[in-house]
């Protein structure tokens, strides 16, 4: 039964969050510096003349002189019911602040995909199916150029483009300023390298499916090319694709991080960017372990997927 | 053969354009067929009789390959020149075939039901619930057990017979004239192929089908078919009926085929030492590079500078028996 095959992946991924949380806590405390200091609002240059005193209260208050397996217990118990500490610098609750970014990066995040998917799929069959003609070289040119194009430098060159050559998509801020126009650009930043990826991988897959017996038994029953190309083939030829573009989610997280900061759109990397800069363990702890969970999940979402398209997998 | 043939091959030509050159995989090669008749293409791999029913059909994949010339004649329609909307309407639906390999000629993530059923929705435009009514009897007619529960089935829980049975049924559902069978049973085990040739005998009888049906193994065309074409290099050797071509082979290299066919008596015969088998010495030569004169020249044991000089001519060496052979074999 499906849904008795959902339900043991999902028992089976909670090692693999209590895993992910745990690498993120120690992310936190590895990283050098005192976060001690950093609640206290004294940057680097200040550091000597610190109030020895004060910073002891302080780290006391935090839990921080308690043993760091002793942190790690309490933190992990609180964290799997969603309770992530508050920040050290405005002593907002942590799991608010990142429920409150969340929205807006996962509806970053799905429109990227969807982007990346159509564009990637669409060009990947026009490649395949004109292979070796006009068609297959633009769509093969469009994809390569967009693997080889950093994504810091795409979202410059955009940023650049439309804030004085065509002045009407709007190159900062959020939904709420400027509805879905804000997230045209920066998904299509993020979009660029995994849609040239799908097009490459949708191309070979597809033309490798086209050579097969099938997809001749397919043209010797009458079928239309319409049918052949988009009921018979690309069934077959889909599955590389997902792989993909789970693995993509990882990617898209990592750069969706970067975009957000550059685009000036509040979300989970903007979030974890100032935590970074501040110093504020917490709220990197707690970004971190719902990024990995987000990407935990479309792993599963991926398997899943798998399971409804090939009825060999169903075991 | 009183009425005109329902199919009929005339100097077929298709040439595969590859980096070693040109390769003429069917080189003139004129065959035609009636209503409820067998015909064997008889030929070992690589000798173009693949390649030939594949031209009929229009499925050689091009590039590499093309139909360079000749004409393929289904009831007096010209099938290398008709429309490719044209062609789908026939295929499957007028002319339909069966291939070597079951397991992979099936659709794996489609269901059995929706495989057998696309067809008739395509050709006969009726409702999917229809189609898969008539598919469900169809699964019948090729004695598949359950056929209902099958109908949601997938190839991967099939056994290879069971899945040659259903491209059996996808190519008869729509009760063709012309049914190719490229190999049908060359992937199955000995008991199997007897049950689908049975299946296909029946079904001939039934519908008046006339059937192509390409094979490497003598002893099924000896069972199933009128009448015979040998096909070498591309090239057809040897045509007449079966009963002629196992009485009295007019060509060398089908007398080599079937002494290549093992018999149970030449094993009995001899008590101490049972006669091996013979083999026909080297391979079919590569189709880019063949020899001036007889293809066969290289692996023949009666060539002589004729042979190796001069094309010999596809010629009526007695009534309903030719053959393409400078020697007077078996005569």
């Amino acid at each position: 039964m499906l849904i008795f095959i959902i339900v043991r992946r999902l028992i089976f991924s909670i090692p693999t969050i209590i895993g992910i949380g745990t690498l993120a806590f120690m992310l936190g405390h590895l990283t050098p510096g005192d976060p001690a200091i950093a609640a206290l609002g004294i940057d680097i240059e200040g550091y000597s003349n610190v109030d020895q005193a004060e910073v002891e209260r302080v780290r006391k208050e935090l839990g921080l002189d308690k043993p760091i397996l002793v942190q790690y217990v309490s933190w992990l118990g609180n964290a799997l019911v969603g309770e992530f500490g508050r920040s050290y610098v405005s002593s907002v609750p942590v799991a608010e602040l990142v429920f409150e970014a969340l929205p807006s990066t996962l509806l970053l995040m799905l429109v990227t995909m969807a982007l990346a998917v159509i564009v990637g799929i669409s060009l990947g069959i026009i490649s395949a199916i004109y292979r070796g003609r006009w068609g297959d070289y633009l769509a093969r040119l469009i994809t390569i150029v967009g693997v080889s194009t950093p994504t810091f430098w795409f979202a410059i060159i955009l940023m650049l483009l439309f804030a004085f050559v065509f002045p009407i998509l709007p190159i900062t801020g959020d939904i709420t300023q400027h509805g879905l126009k804000a997230m045209i650009l920066p998904s299509f930043t993020i979009a660029l390298h995994p849609a040239a990826l799908i097009a490459r991988i949708m191309r070979s897959s597809m033309l490798e499916v086209l050579s097969q017996e099938m997809t001749r038994t397919a043209t010797a029953k009458g079928l239309s090319p319409q049918r052949i190309y988009l009921v018979h083939a690309f069934r077959n030829a889909v599955n590389p694709v997902i792989t993909v573009v789970g693995f993509q989610f990882a990617n898209l997280l990592g750069g969706a991080v970067a975009v957000e900061f550059i685009f000036s759109l509040p979300g989970l990397g903007s979030l974890l960017i100032e935590g970074i800069y501040e110093k504020d363990i917490l709220v990197i702890q707690g970004a971190v372990l719902v990024i990995s969970v987000a990407f935990a999940l479309s792993n599963l979402a991926v398997d899943i997927l798998y399971m409804l398209i090939d009825p060999r997998i169903r075991l | 053969m009183p009425d005109r043939p329902i199919l009929e091959l005339r100097d077929l030509q298709t040439n595969f354009y590859t980096r070693q050159g040109v390769a003429k995989a069917v080189d003139h090669v004129s065959y035609s067929v009636h209503a409820g008749e067998t015909l064997a293409v008889v030929g070992e791999s690589g000798c173009g009789k693949s390649v030939t029913s594949l031209s009929v059909l229009r499925l050689i994949p091009d590039p590499p390959g093309k139909i360079v010339g000749g004409s393929v004649l289904f009831e007096g329609e010209e099938l290398t020149e008709v429309s490719d909307q044209r062609m789908r309407e026939i295929r499957g639906n007028d002319i339909s075939m069966i291939f070597q390999e079951p397991m992979s000629s099936l659709n794996p993530m489609m269901t059995i039901g929706n495989q057998i059923s696309e067809a008739l929705i395509q050709h006969f435009g009726i409702s999917k619930k229809a189609a898969f009514q008539k598919a469900e009897e169809m699964l019948t007619v090729v004695h598949i057990p359950d056929a209902k529960k099958w109908l949601h089935g997938y190839p991967h829980e099939m056994s290879g017979g069971m899945c040659q049975r259903v491209m059996i049924a996808m190519a008869i559902c729509c009760n063709p004239k012309i049914l190719i069978a490229d190999e049908p049973t060359t992937a199955l085990d000995v008991t199997i192929q007897a049950q689908i040739l049975k299946l296909m005998e029946q079904l001939q009888q039934k519908l008046n089908t006339a059937i192509i049906f390409i094979t490497h193994d003598l002893g099924i065309v000896a069972e199933i078919a009128q009448r015979v074409v040998v096909m070498y290099a591309g090239r057809k050797v040897e045509e007449s009926t079966v009963r002629q071509l196992f009485a009295q082979p007019k060509h060398p290299y089908t007398v080599g085929l079937m002494t290549a066919v093992p018999r149970l008596e030449n094993f009995l015969e001899e008590e101490s030492a049972p006669s091996r088998l013979t083999e026909i010495p080297g391979a079919v030569p590569r189709l880019y590079n063949l020899p001036a004169g007889c293809a066969f020249v290289n692996r023949c044991s009666f060539a002589t500078d004729q042979c190796r000089q001069e094309k010999p001519p596809f010629e009526e060496k007695s009534p309903g028996h030719w053959a393409a052979c400078w020697q007077e074999i078996g005569s």
